[in-house]
């Protein structure tokens, strides 16, 4: 029971916890120039840019709905993108700390999910404001977000956990996570609505990514005041569960040879410098 | 790197190891603290690791000092609760003062390593690791340390240290181990085993 270990290591090291992401959040927004600016800049241009080109892939919304629907979906897209690409690399960069000090390395992945979290909330916020004011009004579905935004959490967990092993065993990984990371974009429904795609067979595809419907979810639940479809967030939920659960088990299983890994790229380069060389680490 | 290394520490003693670079000293501090595992064999500790080595784990430029003391200890696995009661004597024992309120990046490099040095040493471990960190800081912040060891040698706890520096061996270990092609090449009094280790260099 991987998971269940991991959330036990992860209560037990909550102050270290706390502390990853006050600092993430002090150096990305108040130490920083343009930190609020970015946050909720670039999710208002991406938007302006859709909203300019293409309401029409949204067939029998307006011009304006299109833009809050768009917003909403970008900021949930954003938060599962972002946060896998910060992931990737967030174990190789406190290498220095994993070859110091022994901690479950499940925080560094986790205090990613929890930081950007607070980016999405912020974006969210402003999003609701804005569609209570002059989009739809505030919809009696508003309950259903944080359920969504609930198992959106869980499954980046997971991915989090995932790619961030697989960003220590294999050096390209970031490349890759890229790359899938944008064709994703495209297959999910963040500026197109599902039935304008024209093949039967891709339409009936695309819910099997549980994004499809956690980015419809909010959707409805901010914007169109629908209730939640219970399969749908079930079957999301699952999906959560199923990669919260595998990612756990990676980490568990990689701990060592990613401890291993890390020390060694690090004798290495310090060795580099130095002057030295040295004998690899292990046999 | 290592192979076949047997080594028991009793609480209380002062264990200095010696050996050439890359003789597998870091390694054997890592996995007595746990970073590691060995591939075959087993380590057992009994209490709490503070590893030395992990001066300053987790500092980050952009951190205030007090905010960078408060991240380090977490790490090292202790509340900010229990950092406040300890957060006057770290200032006074790094010698940093005013400083606290701002970025680790203006430090100095030895403000930094005071600053970590500090946090470790008031976490009052039972064994605690050090990993050649005495010979940085000004002469007068040598003297804390080394008065530091002493209360800790004092207190029984238990310092594993490594170092190059044979003088400081022969002054504060109770015992030395050398190691030499991933074995304990000599094991016991200080001396002897200093003497035997630099003769290794004839």
């Amino acid at each position: 029971m991987s998971a269940l270990r991991v959330v036990g290591d992860l209560v037990r090291h909550r102050e270290m916890l706390r502390n990853l992401v006050r600092r993430d959040l002090v150096v990305r927004y108040q130490r920083s120039s343009f930190g609020v600016l970015l946050a909720l800049g670039v999710p208002v241009l991406v938007t302006t840019v859709f909203t300019a080109f293409f309401p029409r892939l949204m067939p029998g919304q307006d011009v304006r709905s299109y833009a809050f629907l768009v917003f909403i979906g970008y900021m949930a897209w954003d938060y599962f993108a972002r946060s896998i690409a910060i992931a990737v690399d967030v174990l190789r960069g406190h290498a220095n700390l994993i070859g110091k000090v022994a901690f479950p390395l499940a925080v560094l992945p986790f205090s990613v999910c929890v930081s950007v979290l607070v980016h999405l909330a912020i974006g969210l916020t402003l999003g609701v404001a804005g569609n209570a004011a002059f989009g739809s009004g505030v919809q009696a579905s508003l309950w259903a977000a944080p359920l969504w935004l609930g198992v959106e959490f869980l499954l980046v967990s997971g991915a989090a956990f995932l790619v961030a092993v697989l960003g220590v065993l294999f050096r390209d990984a970031a490349q890759l996570v890229a790359v899938l990371s944008m064709l994703l974009f495209y297959a999910t429904p963040v500026f197109w609505s599902p039935d304008i795609v024209p093949l039967a067979a891709v339409r009936e595809l695309l819910p099997l990514n549980p994004l499809y419907h956690v980015v419809l979810g909010l959707r409805d639940a901010i914007v169109a005041g629908e209730p939640p479809r219970a399969a749908a967030l079930g079957y999301a939920a699952a999906w959560g569960a199923v990669l919260f659960a595998a990612g756990s088990v990676a980490l568990h299983r990689a701990r060592w040879r990613i401890a291993e890994e890390l020390g060694r790229s690090r004798s290495k380069e310090s060795a580099r410098r130095s002057g030295t060389t040295r004998r690899a680490r292990s046999r | 790197m290592l192979d076949g290394v047997t080594l028991r520490v009793a609480r209380g003693e002062t264990v200095g190891i010696v050996g050439k670079n890359g003789c597998g000293k870091t390694t054997l501090l890592r996995l007595i603290a746990g970073i590691l595992r060995p591939d075959r064999g087993a380590v057992s500790v009994e209490g709490r690791v503070a590893p030395l080595l992990a001066l300053g784990a987790g500092f980050h430029p952009d951190l205030t000092g007090e905010e960078n003391v408060y991240l380090n200890a977490s790490i090292l696995g202790f509340t900010r609760r229990a950092m406040r009661a300890r957060f006057a004597d770290i200032v006074e024992f790094a010698g940093i003062g005013e400083h606290m309120q701002t970025p680790l990046r203006y430090y100095s490099a030895g403000m930094t390593v005071r600053l970590g040095f500090a946090v470790a040493v008031h976490l009052d471990p039972d064994v605690l690791l050090v990993d050649e960190v005495l010979a940085v800081g000004d002469s007068g912040f040598r003297t804390r340390c080394q008065e530091r060891f002493r209360r800790m040698q004092e207190e029984g706890r238990t310092i594993v240290v490594v170092t190059h520096d044979m003088s400081e061996v022969r002054e504060f270990c109770m015992r030395a181990a050398w190691l030499a092609d991933g074995r304990v090449a000599a094991d016991g009094d200080p001396d002897d085993v200093v003497t035997r280790y630099l003769a290794s260099y004839r």
